[in-house]
């Protein structure tokens, strides 16, 4: 290990394992003698090629109990609840029990040990400094339509804090959930900085449907690091939608496996940055075994000088014949200043599969807008509704109605904050 | 209603109107007939406020407000606030966005520029109805995307139907008659037709006469090369039919020798 960031982070977790007597001493402090010695990830990592995260970090970080609370009328304002429904929450980066409200027919259990395994950095780095390793289990032939919300929300006392949550979600053999993840700063004073590494890990056992949902609305000088794992057993469905708007620097990680026949996963997403924000979408798709399939639609809105990251990395094992899998990536560019960069990997080790993918980076279509404002549309008006009609496929693409009409006026909001080419930038590009 | 004078517009560096003139008043119909590539489109364009042309020289005074105003400066929008409207030879597909968003977007703007009330889904839904009779269109129409999988002949209805809806002043329609049959043709003329009235205007594009057979212009003017090189009645189309352009062009270019 050798960068200063690294060695930071460890010091921290130290400290607070330090004053830790729990059960899961033993594991957490295994996690961190194993993110010592791979440390945070450098550029000559493949999988964070274009996004160097320590340089985001800063050595004031500190893994504290930041104070703060939030009452049940600011929490109303930001659930999708009409009724009183189903929400795990957090605030500043812990688990806050009394604004939690589960229904009986949840199994909801904080545990000793963390059920989760992880890997990579920051996976380890959460592991060894999680304070609750929460278990959220649907039951059996359980179908839970109302989306189960995960609010996480960052308050003013939060600058300065690096947040670990940290939830594991269950559903079992034909189950069905649909799951809202919501990232949310509601800081009255400032842009609070602070560093959120998150962990949800979801397993679907035989037959199960989860959609995980995941919006992110972190302070504009935050720093987002997501991982959602998934483990998705025979004839079950994972769907993954990340939506991205917030935080300096947003990372999405997202790993999908298919470990047995029928299983099928969909990792969607969608980010609409500005100014210089950079989000970077990672995923990994990988189809262990025979008829398992996946789809997976990216786009990206970008004005100012933002900019976006798609990685998706599809993996088909030698067995895993018959597979089928799509990929596509498009992207809106909406200043000349943003910028781009969109991999596929296909790592296909398979001779009878279907597997596509593509990706296109493309400006506001000047014919389109033409006919809009021959229409009394103005330009900005013009181009609202056209990036409103690019995001619309990608939108269409989440299945719980609750939550699409949860985040229409969210998306709206943000398009309406917007430079979108004024007419002397218009002008600029002929 | 319009007048233009000595239009000169460029586009990419090339001049394709060379010196138009041109005056329509309310209550008339103006045909613009001319071989390929003569600049008739870019005409209706340049009035609409094309941002790919620029106009060198010349003018189009435009009533506004009751006053001749040089249009020239004005954006696309503020044009068609002022109640011009292009129907697009090839109408645009936008994906994502619904007619019906779209129409109630376009009639609301244009409705709060005149101080008119908006309208909600609801009553605009209603308000649809007889224009979408007019064109003999179904209503789920309104909800697919923006002319996304529509036939040639769905598209040119479609256009005359946000004609029905914006109400303007001056419309000008540009090759309104390709990709018609014939029984779609009757119908696109019926509905130009039916909104005409002695405050309003029109400018059809077209190539050929069989149009004008079933919208009947009070002029017809024959543009070549940029410039208007003839103009006439109705009959001028007529003959246009029998023998052509050729003629017209070689008397054109007599005179220009």
């Amino acid at each position: 290990m050798v960068d200063n960031m690294s060695s930071h982070l460890v010091k921290e977790a130290k400290k607070y394992q330090e004053q830790l007597n729990s059960a899961s001493l033993t594991e957490k402090t295994e996690a961190l003698t194993q993110f010592e010695k791979i440390g945070l990830p450098d550029k000559k990592d493949e999988t964070w090629k274009y996004t160097h995260a320590s340089s985001f970090l800063t050595e004031n970080l500190k893994l504290g109990t930041p104070q703060g609370t939030l009452g049940e009328t600011k929490l109303k304002e930001i659930s999708l609840g009409k009724t009183l429904s189903n929400k795990i929450v957090f605030v500043n980066g812990i688990f806050n029990e009394e604004l939690t409200s589960l229904e009986e027919g949840l199994g909801f259990f904080q545990e000793e040990k963390s059920p989760v395994e992880g890997k990579g950095p920051f996976e380890l780095f959460n592991k060894a400094t999680s304070k609750t390793n929460l278990r959220l289990t649907i039951p059996a032939n359980k179908v839970f339509e109302n989306p189960i919300e995960i609010l996480h929300i960052a308050l003013d006392e939060n600058h300065g804090h690096i947040n670990c949550p940290q939830i594991h979600i269950e559903a079992k053999n034909y189950s069905k959930a649909f799951f809202l993840e919501h990232f949310i700063c509601m800081a009255k004073n400032e842009v609070p900085y602070y560093f959120v590494n998150a962990l949800t890990e979801v397993k679907c056992e035989e037959g199960s449907f989860v959609e995980h949902v995941k919006c992110q609305r972190d302070s504009s000088q935050a720093i987002h690091i997501a991982q959602v794992n998934a483990k998705v057993a025979k004839d079950a469905h994972f769907k993954s939608f990340t939506l991205s708007l917030g935080a300096k620097l947003s990372r999405n990680n997202v790993y999908s496996y298919l470990e047995n026949t029928w299983a099928n996963t969909s990792v969607h997403g969608l980010f609409v940055i500005k100014e210089k924000q950079q989000c970077d979408n990672f995923s990994v798709i990988d189809h262990k075994v025979s008829h398992t399939t996946s789809d997976q639609l990216f786009k990206g809105v970008l004005d100012e000088n933002a900019h976006g990251i798609f990685t998706g990395k599809v993996i088909v094992n030698p067995d895993a014949q018959q597979v089928n899998s799509a990929q596509l990536n498009k992207n809106l560019l909406l200043s000349k200043k943003s910028k781009v960069n969109t991999r596929p990997i296909l790592e296909i080790e398979a001779d009878d599969v279907k597997c596509a993918h593509g990706a296109t980076i493309g400006q506001i279509d000047e014919n389109q807008a033409f006919y809009l404002r021959t229409r009394g549309m103005s330009q900005r008006k013009a181009q609202e509704i056209l990036c409103h009609a690019f995001i619309q496929e990608a939108l269409d693409k989440i299945s719980s109605e609750e939550i699409k009409k949860f985040l229409g006026p969210i998306l709206k909001e943000r398009f309406e904050q917007f430079q979108i080419l004024t007419k002397g930038e218009d002008n600029d590009r002929h | 209603m319009i007048e233009i004078k000595e239009l000169h517009a460029n586009v990419e560096g090339s001049e394709i109107l060379n010196g138009i003139n041109l005056t329509v008043k309310a209550g008339e119909v103006h045909a613009i007939m001319g071989p390929n590539g003569s600049g008739k489109s870019t005409l209706a364009k340049v009035i609409a406020g094309h941002p790919s042309y620029e106009v060198t020289s010349g003018s189009i005074n435009y009533e506004v407000n009751g006053k001749g105003t040089d249009i020239l400066e004005f954006e696309p929008d503020e044009r068609a606030k002022e109640g011009i409207f292009l129907g697009f030879q090839y109408p645009i597909e936008i994906p994502g966005v619904t007619n019906i968003g779209f129409l109630r977007e376009s009639f609301n703007s244009i409705c709060s520029h005149q101080g008119a009330p908006e309208m909600n889904v609801s009553d605009f839904r209603n308000f649809l109805q007889n224009k979408l009779d007019l064109l003999e269109m179904e209503s789920s129409f309104l909800d697919r995307s923006v002319n996304q999988g529509f036939s040639g002949g769905e598209k040119k209805k479609n256009e005359i139907l946000q004609m029905a809806v914006l109400n303007p002043r001056l419309s000008l329609l540009d090759e309104t008659d390709s990709g018609l049959d014939i029984d779609a043709l009757k119908i696109v003329a019926k509905g130009v037709n039916a909104l005409k009235n002695k405050f309003n205007a029109t400018i059809l594009v077209t190539h050929y006469q069989r149009l004008l057979n079933f919208i009947v212009p009070d002029y017809v003017h024959v543009l070549y090369k940029g410039k208007i090189i003839k103009s006439g009645g109705k009959e001028l189309a007529l003959e246009l039919e029998k023998k052509g352009y050729d003629w017209l062009i070689k008397e054109a270019e007599q005179k220009g020798n």
